[in-house]
């Protein structure tokens, strides 16, 4: 599996691979030898393919900042598990299941309702516990699987978020 | 090391049309593994398409580290069964990396019968398990499969290496500590089920991933309930309530990706030798192609093709004088120091006796040993027996089966008779072992089969005062030579998975690495031999 970077308004795929004791980069079908060597003032001597550039490299949390021939560049590796975990489409993700069996003990959205992240949208009881059913994104409530007072099993679905788009 | 002097002239006559032959064997190779692995009828394609499900081989592209080897195995197993309409069996095998750790890749193809298992299928499968318990390496299961071919369930239900072992295996593998990992992209029906239950991780895809010991259809006839499968083993039944398996995925992209991530946590372990700075040969390897003889009763210098496998062509001859029909000493491949044992000649006894103390050399050494077969057998008659040829060929099979090294098996040309075993033949548990296209594999010649065949018959009938006609004669042995060309060739044996696959002679050295390196995740022990007869 190729790693995928942003880099400023682009995405580009590629990977690093190792040949005896060197390595080459890999991008669109071809290999590209490729070293990257510390210098002593901090900066960086970076090859691709013969050619020699100096770079300087600092990090900060996800971002990476690349000074190059006067210009700077952020990049950004994209964790394929964040990438994939939505890229298809309808899912059971789109329904909060009851995480045990219980009653309904309030209901604060109506069909059609737009709801954010973190809002509540119902209180469950089970065991003498209450519990809020929280919006865990953005969204539309599509259905309303129960109402106040109704008791329901363990896995039962409770309310169905419009399925999102791809972005 | 000193570099072995090639005696070739890369510009005789002789080589040009040696080349030209091999060359086509290889050429013909290649387009048997393209069609095996590529070729597949439209619709099953299409059922792949509306199952909106991605095709075997790209799922593999997709797990493995790209740029990276990947040393497939048994491509052409079944190449010569089930009218040809299973190819690779419907199993890929291979070794590659994976989040930069070595691991094996067992994959169901469900282009093929849906994935169903032939009984080649599970012979496939339980032999990359093998492989797997041999040298601790991790297992990937990409599952989808039908389930069993139930019309040959005989050949592949009940015995000792049928089904029950790959399970077997499975338990195996998890008590030696080495980690496996399921992703469910189709359905694991029945025994199948089983695989992702005994990985130690299991990832599945929504919609199209489901385990159950009795798919929908059974379940149907055997209580009358209606379910689909979805609901009755589907990712969220699966991950939610019976937790038989333990990632949900969106998509097949997602399921891999999480693989991937589970294997880059796993555990690193030691490996058994030091590797060195690798050199390539100073002979180039294409140049095999002009060693091996078009006609494969012809003798050839085993020099001249380890000369076109080790670094630097440099190899260290032990006993270069000694029982000269095997060739031994040793060289590196790719940074690893091997002891090489090839066949110059049928093995007399004072080859055997080089043989088996070799062996014991390389065990002291920690060396791993690579077998170079081109073997007739050994020598026969009255002379050797009076010298005890049965003894001494005895001493080489017991100190190869003592051996703890690491071994791996070339068959380059023939490979007959007794000569197979002393030689790391299939029974011996080398590591891997590969075939050259031209090679021929069987008990004896085909020739020399049915003359014995023949001359047994003649004697019979000549105690009872009767003699044959020629015709009679041909009769005896036309259907011996026929049955033993159809199955003593290279296709046949992997056909059958007697190897673990035919090789492009040129990719020997790096077959060879991949195998070196991946062998050495497993500990080597101590030899220790039985009774040798002295």
């Amino acid at each position: 599996m190729f790693h995928l970077f942003a880099i400023r308004d682009e995405k580009l795929s590629a990977a690093l691979a190792r040949r005896g004791r060197a390595y080459v980069l890999l991008h669109d079908g071809r290999e590209y030898p490729v070293a990257l060597r510390q210098l002593p003032d901090g900066a960086a001597e970076i090859e691709v393919a013969g050619n020699v550039a100096r770079v300087v490299i600092a990090r900060e949390g996800d971002d990476t900042f690349v000074r190059l021939g006067g210009e700077s560049y952020a990049v950004r590796w994209i964790d394929p598990l964040d990438r994939l975990a939505h890229a298809g489409g309808a899912s059971l993700d789109d329904v909060a299941l009851a995480p045990m069996p219980g009653t309904v003990v309030a209901v604060q959205i109506k069909p059609g309702e737009r709801v954010t992240r973190g809002q509540t949208m119902m209180v469950i009881e089970s065991m003498k516990l209450e519990t809020a059913i929280v919006a865990w994104r953005d969204g539309v409530i599509e259905t309303l699987h129960v109402s106040a007072g109704q008791t329901f099993e363990r896995a039962a679905p409770l309310v169905t978020l419009a399925a999102s788009r791809e972005e | 090391m000193r570099r072995i002097e090639s005696r070739l002239d890369i510009n005789s006559e002789n080589f040009r049309l040696n080349r030209e032959h091999n060359e086509r064997l290889a050429a013909e190779l290649r387009e048997r593994q393209r069609r095996a692995r590529y070729e597949r009828p439209q619709r099953d394609l299409d059922r792949l398409a509306r199952q909106k499900k991605m095709f075997v081989r790209d799922r593999i592209d997709l797990l493995l580290d790209p740029g990276t080897p990947f040393l497939e195995l048994s491509t052409l197993a079944a190449n010569q069964a089930y009218d040809g309409e299973v190819p690779s069996a419907a199993q890929v095998s291979g070794i590659g990396v994976v989040g930069g750790r070595e691991v094996i890749v067992h994959a169901d193809d469900a282009s093929v019968k849906g994935g169903a298992w032939y009984p080649l299928s599970v012979k496939k499968i339980v032999r990359t398990l093998d492989i797997a318990i041999e040298n601790r390496l991790p297992v990937i299961h990409l599952c989808d499969s039908a389930g069993g071919f139930l019309p040959l369930q005989a050949q592949f239900f009940a015995d000792r290496y049928y089904a029950g072992r790959i399970f077997r295996n499975q338990c195996t593998l998890s008590r030696m500590g080495v980690p496996q990992v399921a992703i469910v992209l189709g359905h694991c029906t029945a025994g199948g089920a089983y695989i992702p239950a005994l990985s130690d991780y299991s990832v599945i895809v929504r919609g199209t991933g489901a385990i159950f010991l009795g798919g929908p259809p059974l379940v149907k006839a055997a209580t009358g309930e209606e379910v689909s499968a979805d609901d009755l083993g589907g990712c969220d039944l699966h991950t939610r309530v019976s937790g038989t398996a333990d990632y949900p995925a969106h998509s097949e992209e997602e399921a891999i990706a999480i693989a991937r991530d589970i294997v880059a946590r796993l555990r690193r372990p030691q490996k058994a030798l030091e590797c060195g700075e690798a050199e390539p040969p100073y002979y180039d390897p294409a140049e095999l192609y002009g060693v091996i003889p078009r006609d494969n009763r012809v003798q050839f210098d085993m020099r001249e093709v380890i000369a076109r496998i080790v670094d630097g062509s440099r190899f260290h001859e032990y006993q270069p004088a000694y029982g000269t029909t095997l060739v031994c000493g040793y060289a590196n491949l790719w940074g690893y120091q091997v002891g090489i044992l090839a066949n110059n000649g049928v093995l007399f006894n004072d080859s055997s006796l080089k043989a088996a103390h070799f062996m014991q050399l390389c065990n002291q050494n920690v060396t791993p040993m690579v077998f170079l077969q081109n073997i007739t057998g050994y020598m026969v008659g009255r002379e050797y027996e009076m010298r005890g040829i049965t003894k001494d060929g005895a001493k080489m099979i017991m100190a190869l089966v003592g051996s703890e090294v690491p071994k791996f098996t070339v068959i380059c040309n023939g490979s007959y008779g007794a000569g197979n075993y002393g030689m790391a033949g299939r029974a011996y548990d080398p590591r891997l072992l590969f075939m050259w296209p031209q090679s021929q594999i069987s008990v004896m010649g085909a020739e020399q089969a049915a003359n014995v065949l023949s001359e047994v018959k003649l004697r019979q009938l000549e105690r009872e005062g009767a003699t044959l006609t020629p015709e009679q004669i041909a009769a005896i042995r036309e259907p011996v030579l026929e049955s033993y060309r159809a199955q003593s060739s290279a296709y046949y044996s992997t056909s059958e998975l007697w190897d673990d696959g035919v090789l492009d002679p040129v990719d020997t050295r790096n077959a060879l690495g991949v195998a070196l390196s991946a062998a050495l995740n497993a500990p080597i022990a101590t030899s220790r031999y039985g009774v040798f007869r002295m």
